[in-house]
């Protein structure tokens, strides 16, 4: 699912590591919900925006048309 | 080496869906050896394999599996697949224990059953590198890691080939052939994890 993740994460002057180390996941998952391949939990969602500073609607708010427009992509 | 508890959301749902494949696996494994004895034996020959008892037991908890989108559901899913495979697979280790108590270590491997237990692990084993490979902390370099592990590596076959070469009824040829099976048989997991190492390095 589409997110801001990298640009909050650089915003925050974060590496991946620091942040996987802040959230408790490996930065292999950071990475890849950077690049959109994996949908994190509500949990990590809330732990990765504490860690940057950020809110949920600034990190993985995406508007319906975008958000259906996916769905139908994945599907 | 310290073991490590998985914290990692994703990788707990991997590992789940690891043990999803293996468990498919083993189950095939199974049901070909029952499939061959209802061809030789019928039904009864089935029945009187202890191998049935394994296999009701471990589909009974999948019975209560749903199909659905859910993701909550899904993940119910897999979880009650880890605990038929942790029943299926205990059951497999008490009949090959059985065979190795009653007949010793040549009449367990002749049972069929040991072959699907071995390479059900073995791919669980490897499936597994990929989760151990994301723990890891980045700061050991892979190229080093792969030639260390290969240097100890071929110092054991060596060693191994020596000792085989110089024991009783055994050639030279024997030693050698010995030290390079070793040698090829070892070497395969460490380029898998070295090539899992390296794909992960440039994920970033």
């Amino acid at each position: 699912m589409k997110n801001n993740l990298k640009v909050a994460r650089v915003q925050a002057d974060l590496t991946q590591q620091q942040l996987a180390e802040k959230t408790g996941v490996t930065r292999q998952t950071i990475s890849l919900i950077e690049k959109e391949k994996y949908n994190p939990t509500l949990k990590l969602c809330l732990n990765i925006c504490y860690a940057v500073n950020k809110t949920l609607d600034d990190i993985f708010w995406i508007e319906r048309e975008e958000y259906e427009n996916e769905d139908t992509k994945n599907k | 080496m310290k073991i490590q508890r998985i914290n990692d959301e994703r990788l707990i749902m991997q590992n789940l869906k690891n043990i999803r494949i293996v468990y498919a696996l083993q189950t095939l494994g199974m049901v070909a050896i029952l499939g061959y004895n209802y061809i030789t034996n019928g039904m009864i020959g089935v029945k009187e394999n202890p191998l049935w008892i394994v296999f009701i037991a471990s589909t009974v908890i999948l019975a209560f599996l749903s199909l659905t989108t859910d993701e909550r559901l899904i993940s119910k899913n897999l979880q009650k697949i880890r605990v038929a495979y942790a029943v299926q697979t205990l059951g497999v280790v008490a009949i090959l224990g059985y065979d190795l108590i009653a007949e010793g270590m040549d009449g367990m491997k002749e049972n069929p059953l040991w072959i699907v237990f071995i390479v059900s692990t073995t791919i669980l084993a490897f499936l597994s590198m990929n989760i151990s490979v994301d723990h890891e902390s980045n700061k050991r370099s892979a190229k080093k890691g792969l030639m260390i592990s290969l240097i100890a590596l071929a110092l054991i076959s060596i060693i191994v080939g020596t000792f085989t070469s110089f024991s009783e009824g055994f050639t030279a040829i024997d030693g050698i052939l010995t030290g390079v099976i070793f040698l090829i048989g070892g070497c395969i997991p460490f380029l898998f994890l070295f090539a899992l190492r390296e794909r992960k390095g440039d994920d970033s």
